[in-house]
């Protein structure tokens, strides 16, 4: 037995060699970290002990250690380019033995730039990564179960869930026995995951609209793919003593206007937390809703922007972080939802310590993490991950974006609707048309700093007029500084297009690019951007008769759907086969595979 | 969970407030010339007085859903442009003006037939609601009304619970001095510590001496977080105080609970959310539909769940005039489970298909709605919705709604807005039209407007003291009428004959949770009863057949029979 004491004296010790001996620079594991830099923490793993958290830093590709008692890191080692999630997992070989949690975890990490899942022990003077293992591109969550003995990974443009065989993995497999057992594929971009053990099935969310699958790993299959009245779904738990899953998530009426009213009462977005029942989700024969809870965050006056991660406590109370209002809030186990704490800028993950008294949670812009202690509702200390370097306009344009205050009462932020910097591919009846009564699907904001005119009537010159509009107008808003305009659109320019999930067939795709230029597609999808400044009357109309509009780019087209600016078409196959876009004539079927092959590859 | 600021207002102060929230200059408005006013002063104020009309005539041409020609307006209107002679009839003055091509025409139209014709008296204003008058009495287009741009504003204030103001209605007293006559709680004067009775001698340094009320309400009104500067006298003392009160949102509750009718009712809880602690039916009286309503739905909802409700009774039997349709659609789509609302009608553009989605407010518990010829249009479409979708039933009586939604249009001289039907709603069931026949028809007596049930239907009594026995639940059924009697409904003040009570004793070991089981016995043999042939509506072991049968019974004051439709099935 090793005395636990002396073991993480022992630990600590080796740690805090590492520091610099600079009381006020968090610590380098490895020498070539710089000093001041931006780490952007997105995950969060709280030790067995209660005392220690291991935090996943998105922007230096570097696990961070901290003591949750000192209130400081005790340890930072770089693992991977940049790294989206983290989950621990117990060492084969410590078996039972809890008294040294630090040695008897192991670590999956997901690099979402490396497309890597890491597999990270301890070592004497830190972290260190055992082995790296290729998977499908943009892995952004790890889920573990329970016995330790699988994976999941979530790839989200790849849209993927891979499975990996723990014990294949660690064990001297030959190069020819994959860890990745199964992959399986799913018709939408997954982000947040949950295993039911009992069942032995993956619930998997979709990142940016309303899809919740359930996934048979085993069989790699997708049993059953439903929608339910949300988007942005940011985390997915299962109740600790019910059988009913958890979750958060926003909700966008189609029905409402963003006026000021529908904005000021809860009409057109509400944040929400919801509870389904087990049973309802697992079986695709049953109605999802019919013993769902579903509660609303924020209030008139006080909205309550971008519910993200949440825990629920032995005493059932249930605490959410509300990433666009930087606070976190907490009901008193009866559906009151009055407490609030503010933490730092953008909070995202949270998790329990000290036997459900304390939270731990990242703020993913403002580089620290935040413990607070839910019985008193107060922060107990706020644990700087390290030197922050000044802020660019990129920098402030990312934290406006994601901010509910240029909301009206801070209802949603920009992120609300596009989510991460795309879309939740929802409808909104906003005034960007010039009118009520016609809404259209919100678009993807990512590509589009070489793609104006802006919005689907081309109605914006330029990203100021139209990221002017859309805060005063959509959101509501205060009118937004030319500085803020600026910031935001700094940001905007930075989000690449959205990778699409590629063409499996490569020799189809050439044939369906060969069709696409016979098609004269590029009349209005022309290369490089697919996509032009016409306002061209592609047979479509909208409720005001209005016939004209800009064509979207094409640019990771396979990831914008549903497609038209009323959603009408499901797939990029309707797009042809149903609505016989800019068609003369029917496609052969053959036609059709190739050109959405070529599109999926765009 | 409640709203932040939300305050429960008095029934009846709304139209007071709304009265006393008109802004200044409303009736200072300019007389029409009389006939020995020099033409070139006359020409002045008929222009005006024309070019109103023009704007008022050309909005309904171009924005109401009916299109009306202007031809057809102008003759419905003819007479109260300018009165016939022997040589022309009402019709050929409207086609006169029909064929005006634009404002100027029709303006010097106008100005020529006031010089040489007998014309109406009164000023521009009353000219204008005279003409919008006429046309709604003339019924072929349904719903009129000219607001001036301020009135709008306030009516759009109110239908989105957003007014801004004080809080205060104001009134004369016998003497003359201008004072509060009330206080609505919770605004900023209430906030303030002012309090009814108080006078008001100076607003912002104008002296309310001899003015008129709505022009010292205009003084009181502006922009939210600004600042008002009374001289008042608290009643009963002689000393005057100036005081700085700042404008702030005023919220009026849409939704109010059982018993809460009338004058003095407060918020929703846990006793006032249903009908009695006894009984496991919810009640919620839709005072007005506006832009807070789903929201205290959502809260109320919070209310009945814990209360442990088993179906809910929603209330329509409100006119208010500030309902809104869109607001309307709102409420429609968070009490539906998905389904379509209705199909939107506009001018001009192509029907469309509203769907509600899967946000279901009381997700499972059966809904019963009440519905009277008070019922507001937007009231009614919800009502509609919900029966065309089987989510709830319809009892009372026949609202008059037809169908038409009326929206303000702004007029071209920018000055006003003109409430018009600017769409139609056609109900989602084809077989279903309008007027909304409900599926049980009575007339809604036995909830009387202060909340008491008279010569109730249902009572309960409570012990005097802890060993009297528990309540009991007493129930009246009708009489059941003869084969060959002709169904009437008759309002009797006496109890009619034959009446039964069937009392049961919701604690006895012997009815475990019975008054449900109760009145689902008494259902089944209720249904079993001969009746006058037609057709049968089923009765099934159905939540919403048992609230049918609870609100059949609730809303029953003595009528002999109750007049089953079948809408439904």
């Amino acid at each position: 037995m090793i005395d636990r004491r002396a073991a993480l004296c022992a630990l600590l010790a080796s740690l805090t060699c590492l520091m610099t001996g600079r009381s006020d620079d968090a610590l380098n594991g490895e020498t070539n970290l710089p000093s001041a830099r931006w780490r952007r923490p997105v995950a969060v793993v709280v030790l067995d002990d209660g005392r220690h958290a291991v935090v996943a830093n998105q922007r230096s590709g570097s696990l961070s250690l901290l003591d949750l008692e000192a209130m400081r890191v005790i340890g930072e080692t770089q693992v991977g380019e940049s790294l989206s999630d983290v989950a621990a997992f117990p060492s084969r070989t410590a078996s039972s033995d809890t008294s040294a949690p630090l040695e008897a975890t192991r670590w999956l990490a997901c690099d979402d730039t490396a497309h890597e899942l890491l597999l990270i022990g301890r070592k004497s003077d830190g972290f260190a990564v055992t082995k790296r293992l290729k998977v499908s591109p943009f892995p952004v969550t790890v889920t573990v179960d329970s016995s330790g003995s699988h994976a999941f990974v979530a790839s989200l443009w790849s849209r993927t869930i891979s499975v990996v065989d723990l014990a294949r993995w660690q064990g001297e497999a030959s190069v020819n026995d994959s860890p990745i057992v199964r992959t399986v594929r799913l018709p939408f971009a997954p982000r947040a995951m949950c295993y039911v053990e009992d069942s032995a099935k993956l619930i998997v969310a979709d990142a940016f609209g309303p899809k919740l699958a359930v996934v048979d790993p085993q069989a790699v299959r997708v049993e059953s793919v439903r929608e339910l009245p949300a988007h942005g779904i940011r985390q997915l738990r299962l109740h600790p003593t019910q059988p009913r899953l958890l979750l958060t998530h926003q909700m966008l009426n189609r029905l409402s206007q963003t006026t000021f009213d529908d904005v000021h009462w809860g009409a057109l977005m509400v944040n929400c937390f919801r509870s389904l029942l087990l049973a309802d989700v697992l079986d695709p024969k049953r109605d999802l809703l019919q013993h769902g809870e579903l509660e609303y965050l924020g209030q008139p006056d006080h909205g309550a922007g971008d519910p993200s991660g949440f825990v629920m406590r032995p005493n059932g109370s249930i605490a959410v972080v509300l990433s666009g209002t930087n606070e976190l809030i907490s009901d008193d186990g009866h559906q009151q939802w009055t407490t609030r704490v503010t933490l730092g800028e953008h909070p995202t993950a949270i998790a329990l310590a000290a036997e459900g008294t304390r939270a731990v949670v990242v703020n993913t812009l403002s580089d620290s993490v935040s413990v607070v202690g839910l019985s008193q509702s107060a922060v107990i200390g706020t644990i700087p991950l390290g030197t922050q370097p000044e802020l660019t306009a990129v920098d402030r344009g990312e934290r406006l974006f994601r901010s509910a205050r240029l909301s009206h009462d801070k209802w949603f932020s920009c992120q609300s609707c596009h989510v991460d910097g795309h879309t939740n591919g929802l409808l909104n009846d906003n005034l960007t048309d010039g009118s009520f009564g016609s809404p259209k699907r919100v678009l993807t904001l990512r590509g589009i700093a070489d793609t104006p005119p802006y919005a689907w009537t081309g109605r914006f010159n330029t990203l100021a007029d139209q990221i002017r509009h859309s805060v005063r107008s959509t959101m509501q808003g205060e009118p937004p500084t030319d500085g803020e305009v600026n910031d935001l659109a700094a940001y905007l320019r930075t989000l690449p297009p959205p990778p699409g999930i590629g063409s499996s067939d490569k020799a189809a795709a050439q044939r369906g690019a060969a069709l696409f230029e016979r098609l004269e597609c590029a009349r209005c999808h022309a290369r490089p951007t697919l996509t032009s400044d016409r306002i061209a009357d592609v047979k479509l109309k909208d409720e005001k008769g209005l016939a004209k509009f800009n064509p979207p780019s094409l640019r990771g087209v396979s990831q914008t759907g549903p497609y038209f600016h009323d959603a009408r078409a499901a797939s990029l196959k309707e797009v042809f086969a149903k609505f016989k876009h800019q068609l003369d004539r029917e496609l052969t079927a053959d036609e059709l595979d190739e050109l959405v092959e070529f599109l999926n590859g765009l | 969970m409640r709203f932040v600021g939300r305050i429960s207002a008095q029934r009846f102060c709304l139209p007071l407030v709304l009265a006393a929230c008109a802004p200044e200059g409303l009736f200072a408005d300019e007389p029409l010339p009389a006939p020995s006013v020099s033409p070139k002063d006359a020409d002045l104020v008929a222009t005006t007085a024309a070019r109103r009309v023009w704007s008022i005539l050309a909005a309904i041409e171009q924005s109401h859903v009916a299109a009306p020609t202007r031809t057809e307006l102008a003759r419905a209107i003819a007479v109260t442009l300018c009165w016939p002679d022997e040589f022309s009839s009402s019709d050929a003055v409207g086609d006169e003006f029909g064929r005006c091509r634009d404002a100027d025409e029709f303006v010097a139209l106008f100005a020529r037939r006031w010089r040489e014709e007998r014309r109406p008296t009164g000023s521009i204003k009353q000219l204008a609601e005279t003409v919008v008058k006429t046309l709604e009495d003339g019924g072929k287009w349904g719903h009129f009304r000219l607001w001036t741009k301020k009135e709008y504003a306030v009516q759009e204030q109110f239908r989105g619970n957003r007014y801004v103001g004080l809080g205060v209605g104001l009134a004369r007293n016998e003497s003359g001095d201008a004072l509060f006559s009330f206080i609505v709680p919770g605004g900023p004067a209430q906030r303030f510590g002012i309090e009814a009775g108080t006078l008001i001698m100076e607003v912002n340094g104008h002296s309310t001496k001899d003015e008129p009320l709505e022009a010292i309400t205009g003084w009181v009104r502006g922009p939210v977080g600004t600042d008002v500067k009374l001289k008042i006298a608290d009643r009963g003392r002689g000393t005057n105080r100036v005081v700085t009160l700042q404008r702030g949102f005023v919220r009026f509750d849409t939704v109010s609970g059982f018993g809460q009718r009338g004058l003095n009712f407060k918020p929703l809880d846990s006793d006032s959310i249903r009908f009695h602690d006894d009984l496991e039916i919810g009640y919620l009286n839709f005072r007005d539909i506006t832009g807070s309503t789903l929201q205290e739905l959502r809260d109320a909802e919070v209310l009945l769940r814990k209360a442990k409700v088993r179906a809910v009774v929603l209330d329509f039997r409100n006119g208010a005039r500030i309902d809104t349709f869109h607001q309307a659609r709102l409420v429609a789509d968070g009490l539906l489970d998905g389904g379509t609302l209705w199909h939107w009608h506009e001018r001009d553009a192509a029907p469309r298909t509203e769907m509600a989605d899967r946000e279901c407010l009381f997700r499972g518990l059966p809904l019963v709605v009440a519905v009277d010829k008070d019922t507001s249009g937007p009231q009614a479409a919800i009502a509609a919705a919900l029966q065309d979708a089987g989510r709830a039933v319809i009892v009372g009586t026949s609202p008059a709604y037809d169908g038409l939604v009326t929206t303000g249009v702004e007029l071209a001289d920018g000055e006003h807005f003109l409430e018009m039907g600017t769409a139609k709603i056609v109900r989602s069931r084809a077989d279903h039209q309008w007027p909304l026949m409900p599926d049980f028809e009575a007339p809604v007596l036995a909830i009387q407007p202060d909340g008491s049930i008279d010569e109730p239907a249902l009572t309960v009594t409570k012990p005097a003291s802890p060993n009297q026995p528990p309540p009991r639940v007493v129930i009246r059924t009708p009489p059941s009428p003869t084969q060959d009697k002709p169904t009437t409904t008759e309002p009797s003040d006496t109890k009619p004959q034959g009446t039964e009570a069937t009392a049961v004793d919701p604690h006895s070991p012997a009815n475990p949770g019975s008054v449900i089981t109760a009145l689902t016995d008494m259902a089944k043999r209720l249904s079993q009863r001969q009746r006058t042939p037609r057709p049968r509506v089923p009765i099934r072991q159905d939540p919403i057949e048992l609230a049918r049968k609870v609100i059949r019974e609730l809303i029953d004051r003595g009528s002999n029979e109750l007049k089953e439709t079948t809408n439904r099935d």
